[in-house]
C-alpha cells in the first residue's frame, strides 16, 4: 500500500529508524532545528508525542546520508541556510545532493548543478536520490516479517488483552468474526494491517481453546 | 465531518458507512500509524481537525483522564459497528459539532457524552 503525503504522520521512534538514527541524534536535530516534527502534543512531562510527515522524514534520511557520507553539521547547516536564501522552504527535500570526497553538490529544480558545475565530470559523485529514497521509506512503512503471525500481551495495549504483534488490533475482534464465518480475504479487508498468518493464528487459538 | 478510523475498527464496513454519508473518513493504517500508541493516533487525529473512532476501552479511559480532540468510543464488537453508529449517527454529528473536545461514547441502548475532566493547553 502507498501511503499519501499529506495523510501520513510517523512516531519519532519509526522516523528514526527509517533515517537510521538514535532517537537521540533526532532529538537533537530537533531542538537545533535542523529537522523538527509536525506535530508535537504533550502528554505528560515524560511523554511527549512527536509525529513526523513523510516530507519530514525524506528530510531526515537525506541529512542521515550527508551525515554518513562525513558532512559535518555545520556544513549541512551553511548548505541549508544558503537554499534557503534563495527561496527554498525546506532544502533538503527540494533540491538533489552529490557528494564526493567530502565536498557538496547540489541540483536546482531546474536542472542546474550549483556553481554551473557538473558534478559527473572528472570525479566520481554519489547522487542522493530523493524518488529512491521515497520509495525506500514507502517499503520500510510495512510490519516487520518477524511480528507477522505473533500474538502476544502488551502493557497498556488494549488493556493488555492478547493483539496482533507491532498492531493494537485484539485477536477476540478476529476471533469474532472467525466465528461468524467471515473468509480470511473479508478480515484482511476489514484490518488491511493484518496478514493470512495472523489470522491462522488466530484461527489456531480459537481451535485450541474450543 | 472527518473521521480517523483507529487501527480496531473494521475500515472497510465503518469507513463505506461513512463515506456514503458524506464524511471523509480513513484509518491509521492510511496514515502510516499502524502499531503507534494511542497517544500518537489521538494527536494525530486531533492535529488533523478529525475526530478519531476506536473500540479501545484503556485508550478510552486515558483520553478521559486527559482529553484532547474527540473520540468515539464503540462499545460493541467489531462486526456490529456499522450497526450500533446507524441509528445514532444524526445525534453523534449534532453531539460532535457541539463539542471541541471529549469523549462520545456510543452504546446499544444510547449515546453518552464524556466532557474534558480539565482541558489542555
Amino acid at each position: 500500500m502507498t501511503l499519501r503525503d499529506d495523510r501520513t504522520a510517523l512516531p519519532d521512534k519509526r522516523a528514526a529508524e527509517i533515517a537510521d538514527i538514535s532517537q537521540q541524534r533526532l532529538r537533537y536535530w530537533e531542538t537545533t532545528d535542523l529537522v523538527t516534527p509536525d506535530v508535537e502534543r504533550v502528554i505528560s512531562p515524560r511523554n511527549i508525542v512527536r509525529l513526523y510527515s513523510l516530507q519530514r522524514v525524506v528530510e531526515l534520511v537525506v541529512a542521515s546520508e550527508l551525515r554518513r557520507q562525513g558532512i559535518s553539521l555545520q556544513h549541512i547547516r551553511r548548505i541549508i541556510d544558503h537554499l534557503r536564501r534563495q527561496g527554498y522552504e525546506s532544502p533538503l527535500r527540494e533540491v538533489r545532493f552529490a557528494l564526493s570526497g567530502g565536498r557538496v553538490m547540489f541540483q536546482h529544480a531546474d536542472g542546474s548543478w550549483e556553481d554551473s558545475l557538473h558534478p559527473f565530470q572528472g570525479v566520481m559523485w554519489q547522487v542522493i536520490d530523493l524518488e529512491e529514497i521515497r520509495a525506500r521509506i514507502q517499503g520500510r512503512l510495512t510490519r516487520r516479517g518477524a511480528d507477522v503471525g505473533v500474538i502476544e500481551k502488551r502493557r497498556k495495549v488494549q488493556a493488555s488483552k492478547p493483539v496482533f504483534r507491532g498492531t493494537r488490533i485484539p485477536v477476540e475482534a478476529v476471533e469474532g468474526y472467525l466465528r461468524a464465518g467471515k473468509s480470511t480475504e473479508a478480515i484482511l479487508e476489514a484490518f488491511p494491517s493484518l496478514t493470512e498468518e495472523d489470522i491462522e493464528a488466530a484461527r489456531a487459538q480459537l481451535t485450541s481453546v474450543a | 465531518m472527518r473521521f480517523v478510523l483507529d487501527e480496531d475498527v473494521d475500515t472497510k464496513a465503518v469507513g463505506s458507512f461513512l463515506r456514503q454519508r458524506g464524511h471523509d473518513c480513513w484509518s491509521v493504517i492510511d496514515a502510516g500509524l499502524g502499531g503507534a500508541d494511542d497517544d500518537a493516533v489521538a494527536a494525530y487525529a486531533d492535529d488533523r481537525s478529525a475526530v478519531l473512532i476506536t473500540h479501545d476501552a484503556e485508550a478510552t479511559r486515558r483520553r478521559r483522564r486527559f482529553t484532547f480532540g474527540r473520540h468515539l468510543f464503540l462499545r460493541c464488537h467489531q462486526l456490529d459497528a456499522v450497526g450500533l453508529l446507524e441509528p445514532h449517527l444524526e445525534e453523534l454529528i449534532s453531539e460532535l459539532e457541539r463539542h471541541e473536545m471529549g469523549v462520545l461514547e456510543v452504546r446499544h441502548d444510547g449515546v453518552k457524552y464524556h466532557p474534558p475532566r480539565y482541558e489542555s493547553d
